[in-house]
C-alpha cells in the first residue's frame, strides 16, 4: 500500500470482516507488515485495532478475509497455533504468573524439548532463560527469581522475551504485537522498551498499538490508522506529525492547541487545601496550597510518590508528620474525614478502585452520597433517581438508563459516572488520578471540558497524570515530584510557552 | 418466587430498555421447587395437604431464619458457617434457663438465646472486620467453641424441658393452624428484606460485596458494617437455636448439625453469589423451600434417612450447577 516499500511483506491480512452480535467490528480491513519494521496501529477506542490483532492471534474468528504469512495462507484458530507461526502478543494487562519464577513464566505451557515424560529439565530451562533474557537486555535477572520481585517494566520485558523465544530459538522471523505496552510506563521505561525492541528487529517485526502519538512518532517506522472498523490509511512515520495522525484518527480537524492553558480562568486567592510538611511512607516533606477554582497538576514519573500523595490527602494512607488542612479544619488518617471535608477522589485504577461492577450506573453514582437520599431511615428512590438522571444529562453519560449495570458502559462513560459520584456531593476539592487513562480521544476532550467547567464553578482540582500535555493544557500550576519530594513548581499562566521539556528536567 | 427481572442490581429495579439480558439462572430454584412439588405430590398426594405444608414450615423455621441472616453476610462476600455449634449452645442455654425460671420463661429464654448468638456474632464480626481474619475459619472455629461450651455445660446430656410456654414458641400455632415458627420466620424475613433493600446500610452491603475497596473509598464505614452483618447473622442463629429447642422440647449438643451448609446451599441455590454483591434475602426463600421439600418428600416416600443424605447432596450440587451463570467467565475456586 506504500509506494516507498519495495520489499516483500511477510504478513498480509486482507479483506478481514468481523461481526459481533450484529455490530460490524471490522469491515474489509487489510494490514501488511514488512520484515524488521515497527508498525504503529492507531485509532480511537473501538476502532477495531484489538479485534484485528485478536484475529491474527487466533483468539477471535474472522468472518471473511485472508491472512498470508510469507506467501502461505494461514488461519490460526488458537493462540497456540498462532505461536507456531511465530506470532505472539504482549498484552496490555500482563498475562504472567507472579507466583512463579521468571524461567517458569517463560516456558509455561511450552516446555517442549525441556521435558521428558512429566519431568522438567531445569538446568536447560535456566540456560535458555538466560539466553532469551539477554536478548531483551535483562541479563542481570536470575531466571530463578520469582516474577513478583520484578518491576512492572521488567515483567513486561519478560513477557516480551516469552513471546520472542520461539522466533529466536527457531531462527526465523517472528511477528510480535505490543498492545499498549507503554500505557503505564514512565518515559525512561518507554525509551528502554523501544531500545530493546529496535535491537530485536533482526528477529521479528512488531505491531505497536498505542494511544501515545508522541511515542508513535518517535519510535516507529510506519503508521496504520483505523477508525470505526475500517482502514483510514497508512503513512511512513517520517512523513507523519501528531496533528495529521490525530486528524486521521478522529476524522475531523483537530486543533493541537485544544487543551491550551489560556482557556483557564484565574483562581481565587482563597486557599482550600493546604499541606504543610506532610510525610508518609512514600512522600516526604510535601507542602502545597490549592486555591479555590484552581487546577493544580502534579507531574512525576512512576514511583515518584504522586499517587501516594493523593491517597495521603484522601486519608487512605497514613500521615507520619505534617498537617493537611481543608478550609480551617485539619484532616488526616481517615477517608471519612476527607469525604466529609468536601474532598472527592477518582482513582487511576477504575476497575479495582472505581466502579462497583455488580451495581447499576445509578447506584454507582449515589453510593458516596447516600445520606443525602435518606428520608427517615429509608433510601428515597425517587429522590435518588432525580439526582442520577440529572448527572447523566449533565455529564452526557451514554447509558440506556440509570438502571443499566455499569460494566455495560464504555471506559469513558464509567469514568464520567465515577466523576458524577463525587460531583453529586457538591465537593470543594476533587483529586483526579490519571483522569483520561484508557479512554478514547472524544471522551478525553469531554472530561477536559467538564474539569474546566468545574474550575469555573469554583471547584478546586488536583490532577495527577502521566500525560504531560494533559497537565500543561489543564493546569494553572504544575508541581513536579521526584522520589517522594516536590522538586519544583511551574506557573502555567506566566510561562505561556511551557512544554514538556520544562517539566522533565525536574522529574528525572 | 420473585426477582425474575433482568436486572441483578440490588434494588431489583427493572431495566426499561430494549437490551434485556435476562439471567435465566434465577429461574432454576423456582423450577426445581415446582418439580419437587409435582413429583412428591404424584408419589404421595398427602405431600400437598395443608397439614403437611404447615409441618414443613414448622420444621423449616430455623433453616429459614438462619438463611436470612446468612444472606446478609454472603452479600458482602464473606461466609458464616458458625450456625452448627452456635445453634446448639443457644438452644441448650435457653432450655436450661427455661427450666430454672417458672413463669413467663418463654420470652426470657428466647432473649437469652438471641443474646448469646449476638455476642458470638459480634466476636466473629470483630475478628473478621477489624483483626482481618478469614471469615471461613473464624466462623468454623466459633462453631466449634460453641459446641464445646454446649458439651461442657450440658455434660453431653440432652437438656429436656416440660415448660409449655417455652415449647409453644416452637410447636404452637396461630389461628389454630399457622405455625408460630413460620410467624417468626416471616418477621425476620420482613426485617432483613427491608434492611437490605431500603436502607443505606443494605445498599452498603451490596457495595461492599461488589468491591469492598471501592466502598471504603466512598467513605463508607465498611468495617463497622461488616461487623454488624455478622452480628445479625449471629442473632438469627441464636433465635433459630432457641426455636429448634422449643419445637423439640430439648436442647442437645448435636442440634444444628449441618445447618450452616444447608443454609449456604439454600442461599446459593436461590441465586445469591458467594462472591458477594449479587442476590437478595428474598431469593433465599426458594432455596430453603427446595431443601425443606426434599427432606419432607423423601420422608413421606419412606426413603431411608441414610439414602436421603445422599440424595440431598446430589440435588444441592445439581442445583448449584444449574443456577450458575454459565455465560460469566468468573473464576470459581
Amino acid at each position: 500500500m506504500q509506494e516507498t516499500v519495495q520489499k516483500q511483506s511477510n504478513l498480509k491480512m486482507s479483506g478481514i470482516d468481523k461481526h459481533f452480535a450484529g455490530v460490524q467490528a471490522l469491515k474489509n480491513v487489510s494490514l501488511e507488515l514488512f520484515p524488521g519494521e515497527i508498525l504503529a496501529l492507531i485509532g480511537e477506542n473501538g476502532a477495531g485495532k484489538s479485534t484485528l490483532m485478536r484475529i491474527l492471534m487466533g483468539i477471535e474468528k474472522k468472518d471473511a478475509g485472508t491472512i498470508h504469512l510469507n506467501g502461505t495462507q494461514i488461519d490460526p484458530a488458537t493462540p497456540i497455533e498462532a505461536e507456531q507461526y511465530g506470532i505472539g502478543m504482549v498484552f496490555q494487562e500482563q498475562a504472567l504468573f507472579p507466583n512463579l519464577s521468571v524461567a517458569e513464566n517463560l516456558f509455561l505451557g511450552r516446555e517442549g524439548n525441556m521435558i521428558t515424560g512429566n519431568f522438567l529439565h531445569w538446568k536447560k530451562m535456566y540456560q535458555e532463560s538466560e539466553m532469551i533474557l539477554n536478548e531483551v537486555h535483562l541479563s542481570h535477572i536470575d531466571p530463578k527469581t520469582r516474577l513478583e520481585k520484578l518491576s512492572f517494566s521488567e515483567r513486561q520485558m519478560v513477557e516480551l522475551a516469552r513471546v520472542l523465544y520461539p522466533a529466536v530459538r527457531n531462527k526465523r522471523k517472528g511477528i510480535i504485537i505490543l498492545d499498549e505496552p507503554t500505557a503505564v510506563l514512565s518515559p525512561s521505561e518507554v525509551e528502554q522498551l523501544f531500545k530493546v525492541v529496535s535491537s530485536l528487529k533482526e528477529h521479528a517485526s512488531f505491531v505497536f498499538i498505542s494511544h501515545h502519538l508522541e511515542e508513535v512518532i518517535e519510535y516507529t517506522d510506519r503508521v496504520e490508522v483505523m477508525k470505526d472498523g475500517q482502514n483510514v490509511g497508512g503513512l511512513m512515520t517520517k512523513d507523519a506529525s501528531i496533528q495529521t495522525l490525530q486528524e486521521m484518527m478522529v476524522g475531523r480537524e483537530f486543533s493541537r492547541d485544544f487543551y491550551y492553558a489560556e482557556d483557564l480562568r484565574t483562581p481565587e486567592d482563597t486557599v482550600v487545601l493546604e499541606l504543610d510538611g506532610v510525610c508518609s511512607d512514600a512522600v516526604s516533606n510535601v507542602s502545597l496550597k490549592l486555591r479555590k477554582g484552581e487546577i493544580l497538576g502534579i507531574a512525576g514519573l512512576m514511583g515518584c510518590g504522586k499517587e501516594n500523595l493523593a491517597k495521603v490527602i484522601f486519608g487512605d494512607e497514613p500521615v507520619t508528620a505534617g498537617t493537611i488542612t481543608v478550609g480551617s479544619r485539619e484532616i488526616h488518617g481517615s477517608i471519612k474525614k476527607a469525604v466529609d471535608a468536601g474532598i472527592g477522589y477518582m482513582p487511576s485504577d477504575r476497575r479495582s478502585e472505581g466502579i462497583l461492577d455488580t451495581m447499576s450506573v445509578g447506584q454507582n453514582i449515589t453510593v458516596a452520597n447516600m445520606d443525602h437520599f435518606v428520608t427517615g431511615v429509608f433510601l428515597d428512590r425517587s429522590k435518588e433517581n432525580t439526582c442520577v438522571n440529572e448527572y447523566i444529562d449533565r455529564l452526557k453519560i451514554k447509558t440506556p438508563s440509570g438502571n443499566t449495570l455499569i460494566v455495560n458502559l464504555s471506559g469513558g462513560n464509567q469514568q464520567k459516572a465515577i466523576l458524577a459520584r463525587w460531583l453529586s456531593r457538591k465537593p470543594d476539592i476533587i483529586i483526579m488520578e490519571q483522569p483520561t487513562r484508557g479512554i478514547d480521544v472524544g471522551a478525553k476532550q469531554e472530561i477536559y471540558r467538564i474539569m474546566r467547567d468545574l474550575a469555573d464553578e469554583g471547584v478546586s482540582i488536583l490532577v495527577i497524570s502521566d500525560e504531560m500535555p494533559e497537565l500543561i493544557g489543564l493546569s494553572n500550576r504544575i508541581i513536579m515530584m521526584r522520589k517522594g519530594t516536590v522538586t519544583g513548581e511551574i506557573d502555567c499562566n506566566k510561562e505561556a510557552k511551557l512544554n514538556e521539556k520544562h517539566i522533565i528536567q525536574y522529574i528525572t | 418466587m420473585k426477582n425474575t427481572s433482568s436486572n441483578t442490581s440490588p434494588d431489583g429495579g427493572t431495566d426499561k430498555t430494549k437490551k434485556r439480558d435476562i439471567d435465566y439462572s434465577l429461574f432454576i430454584a423456582p423450577i426445581l421447587l415446582v418439580v419437587c412439588v409435582v413429583f412428591f405430590t404424584i408419589v404421595n398426594p398427602r405431600f400437598i395437604s395443608l397439614a403437611n405444608i404447615m409441618n414443613i414450615l414448622r420444621q423449616g423455621g430455623p433453616l429459614f431464619i438462619v438463611s436470612f441472616g446468612l444472606s446478609a453476610v454472603i452479600l458482602t462476600g464473606s461466609i458464616d458457617i458458625s450456625s452448627d455449634g452456635m445453634m446448639s449452645l443457644c438452644g441448650i442455654c435457653s432450655v436450661m434457663l427455661a427450666n430454672v425460671i417458672t413463669q413467663g420463661g418463654g420470652w426470657l429464654s428466647l432473649l437469652l438465646g438471641v443474646g448469646i448468638g449476638l455476642i458470638f456474632g459480634t466476636f466473629i464480626g470483630y475478628l473478621v472486620a477489624y483483626v482481618r481474619l478469614p471469615s471461613f475459619l473464624v466462623t468454623y472455629g466459633t462453631s466449634t467453641i460453641c459446641r464445646g461450651i454446649a458439651l461442657i455445660i450440658s455434660g453431653g446430656v440432652a437438656q429436656n424441658t416440660m415448660f409449655t410456654a417455652f415449647k409453644k414458641m416452637g410447636n404452637g400455632s396461630v389461628f389454630g393452624f399457622f405455625p408460630t415458627m413460620a410467624v417468626f420466620a416471616i418477621v425476620i424475613f420482613i426485617m432483613m428484606h427491608i434492611l437490605t433493600k431500603k436502607t443505606k446500610y443494605g445498599r452498603s452491603l451490596y457495595a461492599m460485596g461488589a468491591n469492598e475497596r471501592v466502598a471504603a473509598l466512598c467513605g463508607l464505614p465498611t468495617n463497622k458494617y461488616k461487623m454488624i452483618a455478622f452480628m445479625m447473622a449471629g442473632a438469627c442463629t441464636g433465635l433459630a437455636g432457641v426455636l429448634m429447642s422449643a419445637r423439640l422440647g430439648a436442647g442437645t449438643h448435636a442440634q444444628g448439625e449441618g445447618m450452616s451448609l444447608d443454609a449456604i446451599a439454600a442461599v446459593v441455590m436461590g441465586g445469591t453469589t458467594l462472591s458477594g454483591g449479587r442476590g437478595s434475602v428474598a431469593r433465599s426463600i426458594t432455596g430453603v423451600f427446595v431443601i425443606l421439600m426434599l427432606n419432607n418428600g423423601l420422608n413421606l416416600m419412606g426413603v431411608s434417612p441414610h439414602v436421603q443424605v445422599l440424595v440431598k447432596g446430589i440435588v444441592v450440587i445439581l442445583a448449584v450447577a444449574a443456577s450458575k451463570d454459565w455465560k460469566s467467565k468468573e473464576i470459581v475456586k
